[in-house]
């Protein structure tokens, strides 16, 4: 297994060349702001992904998780 | 020049796998949806093929446009893909609903009336349900039962939507964006169960990875997209469904966090994909209705590589489940490879067909003022990423080793997975063979440096915040309950409730009145009695018959020939 921290300086370094080329050569036609930011879309994937998993984990400890056996109530053998 | 309907043509190949020993059935399985192929590229825009029917009705059997003719090409193609990977199957019911079922999804692009859409609507339902009960254990005997009940629900929802359309005057299938009435509604929430829009969708996590290895790979590519389908013929522009499948798209990608068995993971991620599609369909601009149809198209391409992916790792090692998986990837290179395909595809990564469609409707949403919309789906696509590019393949195939020692696959399942694979990477390769068919007027071009350089920033941090978080994303022993809970346990426990209600009062009442008529009886021999006061000597059991309902019971047969019967007068009637 890669260690988190080869990935993680992996992914900055391509983040790092990517932003490096959206500042030099990409001339966006923007409609709202966020097309224009810089490394806009960096940020939103990191934080939207983090949100994604912390929000549905805590979502579905709350909520959704139940264990396994949960729908052998009876309605499974009765058909 | 010969012009016959694709749709048909599966049909009778169906009926012909249904009779055919093995290795005919084998040639049928590939010749059918060869020429169904061949038949869809014979048809010209505008071809229409009709049928009388009874009380001077004219069936529109096929109308073909540059809609509906895309959709059948895609579906011809799936359906090829999808016979090539069940090739070795032995069960012949298995093989002929496959190809029924497309055939049906292809008689419901073409049908150009009401009453044709919705008998092979019907149709539709009625053979895929086999493909989840040809795996044949409690739990798909279950899901299938439940499957079907809520088809069935959908369907005569529609129908009776139908109805009124039709009893108006309104015969041929068309559009009823704003009309906001009762048959609007109807049709709506039809269409919307197939659709898989929640909270109308739970038949599909619960099905579909219930279905067997080779059908679940049909059931992922037609019945929702045949819906997306319906969705762009009847309701372009229809706000409701922006938000729709906005919802849809989060909806699965919150699920898919929890999930833990492999094909749920991707039916949730089905539920998503088609979020784009909706929400499409309810932007209604030129370039979002392409959007829609392009996705659905590199969707049924993407999505059952997937499906074919997860069968072939269900097949081998027989575990469906990402806490029993794992560490396994050298033992089969060629599927981990293949299946990444279709992960990079469904993700958006440039170069895949996912890339050259999703952009489309993410851009359709921000040219047409929808910034939050726009903003959303690309948080959707952040999610389809992280579970079926990153999470389901590291801990399917990566990951700790389980020890797992998976046999190999046949030959044929890999020559789907190519397939898939290849046009997965053609169309995102070459956009141009796609947007060239697509039926709407609207240009887009998907590979600017703009665009390609903000995806690519988008994934790769998507991919470092996965890897901070792999300890917490691993596979959980649990099941997620979501809307299906509702028919899974308190509809249930309440129809349970009436019958035994309902049955023991009958009982009580039957026992009551039994006990009634024993001390009454003696009265009615000897009137006597009455005058002289002396009570009976007990009840003079072994006298009154128990009334036992059996006794008088029809046979079922007597029924059933009784109905053939009543059909078979009515025909002559009319047809005589």
């Amino acid at each position: 297994m890669v260690s988190t921290k080869k990935v993680l300086f992996i992914s900055a370094s391509v983040i790092a060349l990517l932003i490096l080329v959206e500042v030099m050569f990409v001339h966006p036609h923007a409609e709202y702001w966020w097309h224009e930011f810089v490394a806009f879309d960096a940020i939103y994937g990191f934080i939207g992904c983090t949100l994604i998993i912390v929000l549905s984990k805590l979502f579905g400890k709350k909520f959704i998780q139940r264990p396994e056996h949960f729908w052998d109530g009876g309605d499974d053998t009765d058909v | 020049m010969f012009e016959f309907h694709p749709g048909f043509i599966l049909i009778i190949s169906a009926i012909a796998a249904m009779v055919l020993p093995r290795r005919a059935r084998q040639a049928v399985m590939i010749a059918g949806p060869l020429l169904a192929i061949l038949a869809v590229f014979q048809l010209e825009i505008g071809t229409t093929l009709t049928y009388s029917f009874i009380n001077n009705m004219e069936l529109i059997l096929m109308k073909v446009d540059k809609l509906s003719w895309v959709f059948a090409l895609i579906f011809s193609i799936m359906s090829l893909l999808g016979c090539i990977y069940s090739l070795h199957i032995k069960n012949r019911g298995e093989a002929a609903a496959a190809l029924a079922y497309a055939g049906s999804s292809l008689g419901v692009v073409f049908a150009g009336d009401w009453m044709t859409l919705i008998v092979f609507w019907e149709l539709m339902a009625i053979t895929s349900v086999f493909l989840i009960w040809y795996r044949a254990n409690p739990q798909s005997r279950g899901a299938g039962l439940r499957y079907f009940l809520v088809h069935t629900l959908g369907g005569n929802i529609l129908l009776a939507g139908i109805f009124l359309q039709v009893s108006g005057g309104q015969f041929e299938v068309g559009v009823l964006t704003g009309n906001n009435d009762v048959a609007f509604w109807l049709i709506l929430v039809g269409v919307a169960i197939n659709a898989a829009i929640p909270p109308l969708h739970a038949w599909l996590t619960d099905a579909y990875p219930e279905g067997t290895v080779t059908g679940s790979v049909f059931l992922s590519s037609f019945t929702t997209k045949v819906a997306v389908y319906t969705l762009i013929r009847i309701f372009p522009g229809t706000e409701l469904l922006v938000w729709a499948g906005v919802i849809m798209a989060l909806y699965g990608v919150v699920y898919a966090v929890l999930e833990n068995d492999i094909r749920r993971l991707l039916a949730y991620h089905i539920i998503s994909q088609v979020g784009y599609m909706v929400a499409a369909v309810g932007i209604g601009t030129e370039l979002a209705l392409n959007g829609a149809v392009a996705h659905a198209f590199s969707h049924i391409l993407y999505k059952s590589l997937l499906f074919m992916g997860a069968g072939a790792v269900i097949y081998s090692t027989g575990r469906r489940k990402l806490s029993e998986l794992g560490g396994f990837f050298k033992k089969m290179p060629l599927t981990v490879i293949l299946y990444t395909v279709g992960a990079f595809s469904i993700s958006g990564v440039p170069l895949f067909n996912g890339f050259i469609s999703k952009s489309m409707i993410i851009s359709a949403a921000g040219y047409n003022n929808m910034p939050s919309v726009e903003l959303l789906l690309l948080l959707a696509s952040v999610g389809t990423f992280l579970h079926t590019g990153l999470k389901l393949p590291y801990f399917m195939f990566f990951g700790p080793d389980k020890g797992i020692k998976p046999v190999s696959i046949p030959k044929n399942m890999h020559v789907a997975m190519g397939g898939g694979a290849f046009l997965c990477i053609l169309f995102g390769v070459a956009p141009i063979l796609l947007y060239a068919k697509l039926p709407f007027n609207a240009t887009y071009v998907p590979y600017t440096l703009d665009h390609v350089i903000s995806t690519l920033q988008l994934l790769v941090a998507t991919l470092a915040a996965f890897w901070i978080f792999i300890p917490k994303l691993g596979g959980e022993p649990t099941v997620s309950v979501d809307t299906d809970w509702f028919y899974r346990k308190p509809l249930v426990n309440l129809t349970v409730g009436l019958v035994t209600a309902v049955c023991s009062i009958r009982d009580y009442g039957g026992l009551a009145g039994n006990k009634l008529l024993e001390r009454v009886v003696p009265y009615f021999r000897n009137p006597f009695l009455i005058i002289t006061g002396k009570t009976p000597l007990g009840p003079e059991t072994g006298r009154i018959a128990i009334y036992d309902e059996n006794k008088y019971r029809f046979p079922i047969g007597f029924t059933i020939f009784l109905i053939i019967l009543v059909m078979v007068v009515t025909f002559s009637y009319i047809y005589i």
